[in-house]
């Protein structure tokens, strides 16, 4: 454990402690999404509860606003904030990860990466308590998804992917510089109105165009799409995959630079 | 075979955590000022070795914990590991409140990797240690705070690693827990190979270090096996006039009978080596046992290995005709005395004990050209670490808080030995700074604690020599002739109360 190991190796044994620790983290995970729920009797029923209140009601009211059918908007909007959440989860929701992980990181000598993991896979079941909502507004406005719904799995894996790398990314920014949180909290606020959740592109032509350049757009649309009957762009894939391809390459490097530092910043 | 070396390891502190504008404003220049947490430690520790980790609050103990556990790794140097290690730093850290005893047991366990066979036998043993039974299908926030503190002790004790880190963290639970929590705690450290133990109880540093390392301002200030290291440090402290009371009192160990760290001071040893041409050892001793038996055994020892008159209290109180029969069972046994303190010439406490158990003991000593050392008697009130409090008060000009009794004798005691009256060996008794600003109440108190009323004659005979005024004045405040009165009427007191009348000076 001398510090003549290189840095790579350090990184490496830490991601590898980390997969190790995957019960411990798993778990922690899970009592991050059910402590908001502790001492409720109706407990982690809540979550799935309180995205139902908001997705119909939200829903109902911006097919309204936007004018369109109930029975396309109201899904469009249940998969597009459970899908947004993730995302913005990913970059705002990371911001205190090494902060909020202080008395792990100064109790014991512990895995970093272990904190990334735990966060993403903390976003993640939350993801997956709110995709039942998917099928059961579907229900309700009658409409039928079909087998292509299934390809919204493997853009749901290009944005863990692209999680993983923001949360390290934005845990370790933010741990060695606290304002950029404020930061990129503004931001991400600002985000969601740009991102068509609660409006959909197709309202003129203009907005499509725009929306292009909308990075958040392509991530939302591989997991969306599949649920509004078509497969997601090749444009959207390719976006996406970029994204991550270009986040792992500066981040792992970041990541190796950082590690021994980060108990000093938090 | 467990290993762990330090090697030229340097730390800066507080470590480059800047605000973003500081940062850049920092970027521009040359470099930041830099302060060092840890500067060139070099260190080897190897199986057998038990460490007791002191040093005065921010001479970089925590940090030198810290990098010995690989928390941080340092800037420049060589930390290296070999063996199994667990740190209990902040063992109530790992605590979620929310969450049932069980689940938090489970979850500890899955962070230590710890399955199978040996996940069931840790489960068992800290439900077994903790005593809490069923209570551990509730949520820990359900507890109280001894409960949830028992179970996080509980968890830490559960796995035995080779190398054993430990911060200060002792102080769980109600008494009876903690002989239990120290027994798990000495079985640990029993069966791991390296220990490293931050504390400022000296009596827990005792019975499990060999070794002290004692860092200041960053360095390794001292190194060596445990009762020279110590003895070097608290004479060191004392000669240090930076040195508050309350840190020296933290040092010497306040919180458990009846143990003994004791050092000469200063003034005493240049006294003794004048007289004898010997330079006084330290003798440290620790007695077993809560017995007042034990304890005055052990200091026996203690006065034989350092040459030093012994006194024992109630065999002086008799001696003095003082018929302080009762007085002195009382001493012994059950209250009203729960607490008592050994002090260097210059007033630094040398031995505490604030809480004993059964109100037992009180101690010994001084001859005043050997070690000076008094001892203060503390009113039952003040058992619970009382006698820290009382210090950390003082510190702090609060002598108003402090029990008349305490806060009046020592004055009189210093008038008595100021004036001369009072250069044969033996007690002096109780004390205070506050007495100065009160020596009405000395009289009053002192008396009390003899068993003189009120209205004895040695009393008035006291009080009479008083001027008014003067009573309710500091000492300090008084003229020389007002402070002469005033020791005369105190002699006249000591006569009174069957001390020696005082010899000429030689």
């Amino acid at each position: 454990m001398g510090v003549r190991t290189s840095r790579w190796a350090e990184a490496w044994r830490d991601l590898t402690q980390s997969l190790r620790l995957t019960p411990f983290w798993m778990r922690l995970a899970y009592q991050r999404v059910r402590g908001r729920y502790q001492r409720l009797s109706l407990g982690l029923i809540w979550h799935p509860l309180s995205y139902a209140f908001v997705v119909i009601s939200l829903g109902y009211m911006w097919a309204a606003i936007m004018g369109r059918e109930a029975s396309y908007f109201m899904p469009y909007v249940a998969v597009g904030f459970a899908t947004w959440f993730f995302i913005s989860n990913a970059i705002s929701g990371a911001t205190d990860i090494f902060n909020g992980a202080r008395r792990h990181i100064m109790a014991r000598p512990t895995p970093l990466m272990m904190f990334i993991f735990e966060r993403t896979a903390a976003n993640l079941m939350a993801f997956f308590l709110e995709a039942p909502l998917f099928f059961l507004v579907a229900l309700l406005v009658g409409r039928d998804f079909g087998w292509i719904v299934l390809l919204a799995l493997p853009g749901l894996g290009l944005l863990i992917l692209n999680a993983i790398w923001a949360n390290l990314f934005f845990a370790i920014a933010v741990a060695r510089f606290p304002d950029l949180g404020e930061m990129v909290r503004n931001i991400m606020r600002i985000a969601f109105f740009f991102t068509p959740i609660i409006w959909s592109v197709d309202v003129n032509p203009r907005v499509e165009n725009v929306s292009q350049w909308n990075p958040f757009y392509h991530a939302v649309e591989v997991v969306r799409a599949p649920f509004m009957g078509a497969p997601p762009d090749r444009i959207s894939y390719i976006v996406v995959s970029a994204i991550a391809a270009v986040g792992l390459t500066l981040t792992i490097p970041m990541f190796v630079y950082a590690r021994r530092r980060v108990p000093y910043w938090v | 075979m467990a290993r762990l070396v330090l090697e030229n390891v340097v730390m800066e502190y507080p470590p480059l955590r800047r605000s973003f504008v500081r940062s850049l404003a920092d970027a521009t220049r040359k470099r930041a000022p830099m302060t060092f947490a840890l500067n060139n430690v070099n260190l080897t520790l190897e199986d057998g070795d038990r460490v007791a980790l002191l040093g005065p609050n921010g001479a970089g103990k925590t940090t030198l914990l810290s990098v010995m556990a690989g928390i941080y790794p340092p800037l420049r140097g060589r930390v290296t590991i070999e063996g199994t290690m667990e740190t209990l730093f902040s063992i109530s850290a790992g605590v979620d409140r929310e969450l049932p005893g069980h689940a938090n047991i489970n979850l500890h366990l899955r962070r230590l990797g710890v399955t199978g066979k040996e996940a069931k036998e840790a489960r068992a043993y800290i439900a077994e240690l903790s005593e809490l039974g069923g209570k551990l299908d509730s949520p820990v926030h359900t507890y109280s705070a001894g409960m949830s503190m028992r179970l996080a002790f509980a968890m830490a004790m559960a796995t035995d690693p080779e190398i054993l880190l430990i911060d200060e963290y002792f102080g769980a639970g109600d008494r009876a827990f903690q002989e239990k929590a120290r027994a798990a705690m000495l079985e640990k450290v029993e069966h791991s190979r390296i220990v490293v133990f931050a504390s400022h109880n000296p009596r827990l540093l005792e019975s499990i270090c060999n070794k002290a390392l004692i860092m200041n301002a960053g360095q390794v200030q001292d190194y060596g096996d445990f009762e020279p290291v110590i003895a070097r440090y608290l004479e060191s402290l004392r000669e240090d006039p930076k040195v508050s009371r309350k840190d020296m009192m933290e040092t010497a160990g306040a919180a458990e009978p009846p143990s003994l760290i004791l050092t000469p001071s200063r003034r005493a040893a240049s006294l003794k080596s004048q007289a004898s041409g010997d330079t006084p050892s330290c003798a440290a001793i620790s007695a077993a046992g809560e017995s007042g038996a034990a304890f005055f055994s052990a200091l026996g020892e203690l006065a034989r290995s350092a040459d030093m008159t012994l006194i024992d209290i109630p065999a002086m109180f008799a001696e003095q005709g003082v018929k302080p029969a009762a007085r002195v069972t009382s001493l012994r046994e059950d209250a009203p005395a729960t607490g008592a303190l050994l002090t260097g010439m210059r007033g630094w406490p040398a031995f505490g004990s604030s809480v004993l158990a059964t109100g037992k003991v009180a101690v010994l000593i001084r001859d005043p050209r050997e070690l000076a050392a008094e001892f203060w008697l503390m009113e039952s009130g003040l058992a619970e670490g009382g006698l820290d409090r009382a210090l950390a008060e003082l510190d702090d000009q609060k002598p108003s808080r402090l029990p008349a009794a305490i806060a009046a004798a020592r004055g009189l005691y210093e008038t008595l030995a100021a004036g001369g009256a009072y250069s044969r060996p033996g007690i002096a008794l109780f004390s205070a700074e506050a007495a100065w600003a009160d020596p009405e109440g000395a009289i009053r108190a002192i008396a009390g604690h003899l068993g003189l009323a009120a209205d004895d004659q040695a009393m008035k005979a006291a009080a009479a020599a008083f001027a008014p005024p003067a009573l309710r004045s500091p000492m300090s405040a008084l003229r020389a002739n007002e402070q002469g009165q005033i020791r005369m009427a105190l002699n006249r007191i000591a006569r009174e109360l069957g001390y020696h009348t005082p010899e000429p000076a030689r």
